[in-house]
């Protein structure tokens, strides 16, 4: 009868999966959060790379993407802040957002370096009309590049 | 006397009622490689500073005058990029940084304004290239047209 009431008493010899279980949660949240922040950011550009640069490291920035299209499509696909932007419409929405925070806005271009200036000029000449005195061309660090 | 060790070893097992540390140590790795990753991921994007110069914007009073420097960017027949700086045409990317480089020298870089006006053919990756040489000279001051 001790016996028996001693046998009962051993730890359970099942696997905890507890610690599993919260380390997988954590990678599906991870890798979900990774992802959303790889599709906005990155887009379907190809930035061109650069050895020289300055950090990023601005808050809320206005960033302007330029993306490459298939060939027959009338031009590149114009995005600000991950929104569609027609072309003719960029000036506008420029130009709210330096009224929103005049002297301070900073606009990052993000342009595909395939494209030709004629596709990315535009975009150039919408800050400047917007009233916009600098701009950011966002590159790829090279390899070998000055941190 | 078999029985009373094992039972010793029981009552030594469950004093002990300190917190389980297992989990919290699980997360706050999993978290340690989250940031580790995240930042390797945001890292490798950087950006060039350029002016929008406006026409008829006039300098600031008793500013000494630059050097200004246009830089022409076209195609040549066989595709590749190449500059025109003054009366120098058909300067290729290296010659176009040689000259860059050896004016940032002759003056001082801060001295230096480097306008870059790109045909529409030219590929936005060549401009970047510009802009690159001179950051690589130190020439702070670079126009986009």
């Amino acid at each position: 009868m001790r016996f028996r009431q001693l046998h009962q008493q051993q730890p359970s010899a099942k696997i905890n999966v507890t610690p599993l279980i919260d380390v997988v949660m954590v990678l599906i949240i991870f890798y979900l959060i990774v992802g959303k922040l790889a599709a906005e950011r990155q887009g379907h550009v190809e930035l061109p790379s650069s050895t020289v640069g300055a950090q990023v490291d601005t808050h809320d920035p206005v960033i302007v993407t330029i993306e490459a299209t298939e060939p027959g499509f009338a031009g590149p696909k114009i995005l600000v802040n991950g929104h569609d932007v027609q072309p003719g419409s960029l000036e506008s929405v420029l130009r709210t957002r330096v009224a929103a925070d005049p002297g301070s806005t900073v606009v990052q271009v993000r342009a595909d370096r395939r494209l030709p200036y004629s596709d990315v000029s535009p975009v150039i000449k919408a800050c400047r009309d917007a009233g916009l005195v600098t701009l950011r061309l966002v590159t790829e660090k090279a390899a070998g590049g000055a941190p | 006397m078999k029985h009373v060790r094992r039972r010793n070893a029981q009552a030594l097992y469950e004093q002990h009622y300190g917190p389980n540390m297992t989990p919290m140590v699980d997360v706050v790795m999993v978290i340690l490689i989250f940031f580790m990753a995240s930042t390797a991921f945001l890292g490798p994007e950087w950006f060039l500073k350029t002016h929008l110069p406006r026409a008829g914007a006039t300098p600031p009073p008793n500013a000494p005058e630059p050097t200004r420097l246009r830089v022409e960017l076209s195609l040549s027949p066989e595709n590749q990029p190449v500059a025109t700086v003054g009366v120098l045409s058909g300067l290729t990317m290296d010659q176009l940084e040689a000259r860059i480089d050896e004016e940032a020298k002759r003056t001082t870089p801060d001295n230096v304004v480097v306008l870059i006006a790109p045909a529409p053919t030219v590929p936005y990756d060549a401009v970047v290239r510009v802009h690159e040489m001179c950051a690589r000279a130190g020439v702070a001051k670079v126009g986009l047209e």
